[in-house]
């Protein structure tokens, strides 16, 4: 049994209140923390300040939340790079179990050549079972709810194949969602005419609710809408006024306004087809605009590998990247129809009671949705936000979990 | 004989150093002086070493420095126009960007322009600009100097505005009036005292980063992916060690509550008892109101025990 969400919330905000550990760091150390630029003596220092002080928290969770959006080939979404071997870290159990086995194939046949000699027999070498059938996987470090490394059979050769393969196509994937999402970036920056595209973005008011808290990147654009033209960065430098003068106490002036060529919000459609069956309904990306009148079937989304889907009016979710799909419990008396995955370990499901949500593949949590409508789809671009459409159309949003929506 | 002071005297920025660093910063393409150049590098290693540091280190610590970016500071601290221009073109667009996901409103842009008024700063009272460059020294980069000064100033408003509320205020909240005190039984007192205590000794046990995570999650409603980027980790990997942390801290509170006699099963309504009596005690230490939601009723255990 597991403390509440509220109950582990109201213990670190009292114990927030204690003295923490000598002075706040200043802005710069506090960067170079966020940026783990810091030396291990001070970091750990600055850690054992900002786990007791509830300023140097805040902070450093405003410093993350206004991160410039990610743009590196193969980084997550917390724009963190992983690691060449990180897609191929099943490989270390299974190099291990084999190196076992020849191990004991070797060593097996050394006893059996020396009787076989000692009996006056061929000594040639027997083809003994692997040992490694009874041996135990070795567990590698699981998430909770990921099943890809749990502790199972040791697959056999082929298996192991099939893993490469579906691993490659997993970091095939990751590599292209994050090109799209470049080019989402990019697009964005063109699309409005002016040379810095978050200045454009930030323009539209309905854009920026949704961007504010660090969403996933949008679909790009499709390949045969003509772009827009940036102007060069001379026509930004001329527009900007020169700086005020010492004596001055205005403020600074403001930049120039952005508005798309034509006054019209570009729109964006996927650059891939849509792989909609009527068995995989999942949603993993959010679209940044959406045409009105578009309905939820015509939702854009990336090819990346579906680790949740429903069927049948029962949500699935799959283990071994879509070898097999295992039923799951739901909050009791939760028919779902429609469900949306930002990540393999995060999955919202909506239906006729409201909305439930799991964030560890595993436990679920009714979530209320304040609307007398019925709900028709749900897009969550990460654990926390989310939006959801009625019947009428109209979208709801949350962005912290489901405990307030607008 | 030398003076304490004199033997904990950081080794200054060689000539050679401070040139190389000039040269690698193209500091003269703001015509920033090498003298002003000079004068912040040994400000930037004072500051880092406040108890002294030998030549080799300071070069080190030179060499390390974001060069580039602190030729910018401290030409735009110093006025230099092209300096300026540069600082607009390249850092205004990504602060206002980041103030706005900072406060999600329009004060985002207040918040912005008060910090970018602060760098270009003012005369003061010897006629010499002050600006809030003086205060970066090229440790971080530029931007991330920005952001986290950024970040902290939206944090003193926001705590400053959550303990001050106008007077004038019509929607200010009207304080309830107290209720009445209730004698508690003195078994109920140490159970909630032992509540609070175990509660506290599971938090301390906790390794920071632990505590960390659960403070990032559950108080400040950052994202997984957030949390991990916070620790360098991927979202799975900040997932799985939030799990771990929050199994470390029921299983912390069930053997300090254990310890002292209590039972497991009532661990979860002690728990929120033990935070309301944990709230009221720290706001009658600190002589403010007690947040919202906690109770005014029952005496605490660090209380003496009233009756009506």
């Amino acid at each position: 049994m597991s403390l509440p969400d509220e109950v582990v919330r109201d213990v670190l905000r009292a114990a927030n209140g204690s003295r923490p550990p000598g002075p706040c760091p200043d802005a710069d150390v506090l960067a170079l923390y966020a940026e783990h630029a810091l030396d291990a003596g001070e970091r750990s220092g600055v850690e054992a300040h900002v786990a007791a002080c509830g300023r140097c928290q805040e902070s450093l969770a405003a410093f993350v939340r206004s991160a410039p959006e990610a743009a590196t080939v193969g980084a997550d979404a917390a724009g963190v790079a992983m690691p060449w071997w990180q897609g191929w870290r099943w490989l270390v159990p299974m190099a291990a179990t084999a190196a076992v086995i020849v191990v004991a194939v070797w060593v097996g046949q050394g006893p059996s050549r020396e009787v076989d000699r000692m009996a006056g027999r061929s000594t040639s070498p027997v083809a003994e079972a692997p040992v490694a059938s009874s041996a135990p996987a070795p567990r590698a470090p699981a998430a909770s709810g990921s099943a890809s490394l749990d502790a199972r059979e040791v697959p056999a050769p082929q298996a192991m194949q099939e893993g490469a393969r579906s691993a490659r196509a997993a970091a095939e994937s990751r590599a292209k969602t994050a090109q799209l999402q470049r080019q989402v970036l990019e697009d964005k920056a063109t699309a409005g005419g002016v040379a810095t595209g978050t200045i454009a973005k930030a323009e539209r008011p309905a854009e920026r609710a949704r961007d504010a808290d660090a969403p996933r990147e949008q679909v790009a654009a499709r390949a045969d809408e003509p772009r827009a033209v940036p102007p060069p960065p001379a026509t930004v430098a001329a527009a900007a006024p020169p700086p005020p003068p010492p004596a001055a106490v205005a403020p600074p002036p403001a930049p120039a306004p952005a508005t798309a060529a034509g006054g019209v919000t570009p729109t964006f459609r996927a650059a891939v087809p849509e792989r909609r069956t009527e068995e995989t309904l999942t949603v993993t990306k959010q679209v940044d605009a959406v045409e009105p009148g578009l309905s939820g079937a015509a939702l854009d989304r990336f090819a990346a590998p579906a680790t949740w889907r429903l069927r049948e009016g029962q949500v699935e979710h799959t283990p071994d990247n879509g070898r097999t799909w295992q039923a799951v419990r739901l909050p009791d008396g939760f028919r779902p129809a429609a469900l949306s995955s930002p990540s393999p370990l995060v999955c919202w499901v909506i239906g006729p009671q409201g909305a439930a949500r799991t964030i560890d593949g595993r436990t679920w949590v009714r979530i209320t949705v304040p609307s007398a409508e019925p709900l028709r789809t749900i897009v969550a671009t990460d654990a926390e936000a989310a939006t959801v459409t009625t019947a009428s159309g109209a979208r709801i949003a949350t962005t912290d979990g489901g405990r307030t929506w607008r | 004989m030398a003076t304490a002071s004199q033997s904990r005297r950081v080794a200054p920025v060689s000539a050679a150093v401070a040139d190389e660093t000039y040269r690698r910063a193209n500091a003269a393409r703001w015509a920033l002086s090498a003298d002003a150049f000079t004068a912040t590098l040994d400000t930037a290693v004072a500051k880092r070493f406040p108890d002294g540091a030998d030549s080799a280190t300071v070069q080190t610590f030179v060499a390390g420095l974001h060069a580039e970016d602190l030729a910018l500071a401290c030409a735009c601290a110093h006025g230099h126009e092209a300096a300026w221009d540069h600082f607009v073109l390249t850092f205004r667009p990504e602060l206002y960007r980041a103030a706005r996901a900072m406060t999600d409103d329009a004060t985002g842009r207040e918040l912005a322009d008060s910090l970018y008024a602060d760098l270009f700063g003012l005369p003061g009272a010897d006629g010499r600009r002050r600006s809030l460059f003086a205060y970066y020294h090229g440790r971080s980069k530029l931007g991330s100097w920005l952001r986290s000064v950024l970040a902290q100033r939206h944090v003193d408003l926001v705590r400053s505005r959550r303990r001050l509320t106008s007077l004038d205020d019509p929607d200010r909240p009207q304080p309830e009036p107290a209720a009445p005190v209730q004698a508690v039984e003195p078994d109920e007192r140490r159970r909630m005292a032992d509540a609070a205590a175990a509660i506290g000794d599971a938090l301390a046990a906790l390794a920071p980063p632990d505590r960390l995570r659960l403070a990032y999650y559950y108080v400040h409603g950052l994202t997984l992916a957030q949390t991990g980027k916070l620790f360098g980790e991927h979202e799975a990997t900040a997932s799985r060690k939030l799990e771990r942390a929050r199994k470390a801290l029921r299983q912390g509170i069930e053997a300090a509550l254990t310890a002292r006699g209590g039972r497991v099963e009532d661990i979860e309504s002690w728990t929120a008892v033990a935070t309301q009596a944990w709230h009221q005690a720290l706001a009658e230490a600190l002589g403010v109101e007690a947040p919202p939601g906690t109770q005014a009723g029952p005496p605490t255990s660090f209380k003496e025990q009233r009756t009506t």
